[in-house]
């Protein structure tokens, strides 16, 4: 069991309908690609798994606990968070911190193990992603792809039942892309449930076991990458798609 | 013009002796005024009902008052609010208990709040909100993510601001003069009614506040380079 249900999810921003009912369904393990044009309401649908958009409307399911939106409590929501982590665009490392107390936090604020458990642990998680030298290094000293690669040991640190990732590597230039995305293969092939919003239509097709295809706050297409890749049925995923030419490369 | 150095020295020395009332009477201020515009800031800054809007309009009601105004208010409706006071509550003190010195400290509180509250206002609102999204998204609550993550920083910000604020209430605090208080300004003044040498007098008091000021001004600024460590890039 496990995993993360979103049922009929519908968010407004003033006047502006950004999803119109979204159900996603996420076994225990999965790692499910999130693609589409900008503004089709990914983002939006991520950050209502963790609240950081409230939705209007539906269900969120994570692990074992059912929030409805419409009457959550702050406690409920907070459980919630608590089962969830997120790798956010702008890295978003904690300014004051350094790359080893950006780990150590949530494990010593919210889930109370001692300071000396907590560094061992993030040391170890620090040295799994390539950042062995740089447990003392503020935020402003690391490249992009050091920042978000310890965003991603600050989301490994709390077990949580599903790392969301919105747009991880958007911020970075191609070359650091690969090594946030090395970081990114290793925990899916480990079995972390992952939500990935991207752009990186490779990495889509190479590691997700499912992938998302929303257009104006709608799930238009979604099923095994090499299905929605290579024979997408609907006309708009067939249009998105095309600019990215993957038939070309990985026609048998 | 003849200027008498030696009386602008008397009346340096006199003033000094009042330094530690307006060191008082600026301090204890900024401390209240601290410990007030904090919450002022935090009630605004959460936008919580009600209380978000009075205090929005209490500071732009004081913005628009000078301070010398506030001063003179707080001075003539003290006797009355205390009389007042103490009637409703039965307590056995009247206006006649509170000295002088207590009605420049509430009035440079009143100020200062305003002032402060603002400062701390615009600290937390410059920390990028994606420090609170962050610490959201690792499971703190708000008030987790204020306290941890998001006020330290806001504190590196305003520290310098507050300095200036210190500043501002330490040359505010000559206002007190006024309502007949004894500090700096006063002390030197009071030599020169003997013999009217008011303009060394102002000199005189002039160089106490520009010494403290310069004082202030140093420690603000190893605090500065001892709290920004975090922000140093790599050259």
């Amino acid at each position: 069991m496990g995993g993360v249900k979103v049922h009929n999810i519908h968010k407004t921003f003033g006047k502006n309908k950004v999803l119109h009912g979204i159900d996603l369904d996420v076994e225990h393990g999965d790692v499910v690609a999130v693609i589409g044009p900008s503004g089709s309401g990914k983002t939006t649908l991520l950050r209502c798994i963790n609240f950081l958009e409230h939705a209007d409307k539906g269900l969120i399911t994570v692990g074992e606990q059912t929030v409805n939106t419409e009457k959550a409590s702050k406690k409920e929501i907070l459980a919630l968070r608590r089962k969830t982590a997120m790798v956010f665009q702008l890295y978003n490392l904690f300014n004051k911190k350094t790359a080893l107390e950006n780990v150590t936090e949530g494990l010593i604020a919210v889930q109370k193990v001692s300071k000396k458990e907590a560094e061992a642990k993030a040391r170890e998680l620090l040295d799994s992603v390539g950042l062995q030298s740089k447990y003392g290094a503020y935020g402003s000293q690391l490249s992009g792809g050091q920042q978000q690669r310890v965003a991603i040991a600050r989301a490994m640190a709390l077990d949580p039942e599903v790392i969301l990732f919105d747009e991880p590597t958007s911020a970075l230039d191609p070359e650091l892309v690969g090594e946030v995305l090395s970081v990114m293969r290793r925990l899916a092939k480990g079995g972390q449930t992952m939500i990935v919003v991207t752009h990186e239509m490779s990495f889509a097709y190479e590691i997700a076991n499912k992938v998302v295809f929303i257009d104006q706050g709608l799930i238009v297409e979604e099923g095994d990458p090499r299905d929605v890749f290579l024979t997408p049925k609907d006309e708009r995923t067939k249009q998105f798609l095309a600019r990215f030419n993957l038939s070309s490369q990985y026609s048998i | 013009m003849n200027i008498d150095l030696s009386f602008v020295w008397q009346a340096f020395l006199y003033g000094l002796a009042y330094l530690p009332n307006t060191l008082k009477l600026a301090f204890s201020a900024f401390l209240l005024s601290l410990v007030f515009g904090i919450v002022i800031a935090g009630i605004r800054f959460f936008k919580v009902p009600f209380l978000a809007r009075f205090f929005a309009l209490f500071v732009t009601f004081l913005k628009g008052v000078p301070m010398l105004l506030v001063m003179f208010v707080v001075f003539a409706s003290a006797s009355r609010v205390v009389n007042g006071l103490a009637a409703l509550l039965h307590l056995p003190f009247s206006a006649k208990d509170v000295s002088l010195n207590a009605i420049g400290i509430v009035a440079l509180t009143i100020f200062g709040t305003m002032i402060i509250s603002e400062t701390i206002r615009g600290a937390l609102t410059s920390v990028d909100n994606g420090q609170f999204e962050a610490g959201f998204s690792i499971g703190l609550t708000r008030t987790g993510a204020l306290v941890r993550i998001v006020a330290p920083q806001a504190v590196i910000i305003a520290a310098p601001v507050l300095c200036n604020n210190i500043i501002g209430l330490i040359k505010a605090s000559a206002l007190c003069y006024m309502v007949m208080v004894e500090e700096v300004m006063s002390g030197t003044l009071k030599v020169a009614s003997s013999n009217y040498k008011y303009f060394e007098a102002y000199l005189a008091a002039a160089a106490i506040y520009w010494a403290l000021c310069i004082v202030i001004e140093m420690i603000a600024k190893i605090l500065r380079a001892k709290l920004g460590k975090y922000r140093t890039k790599l050259a």
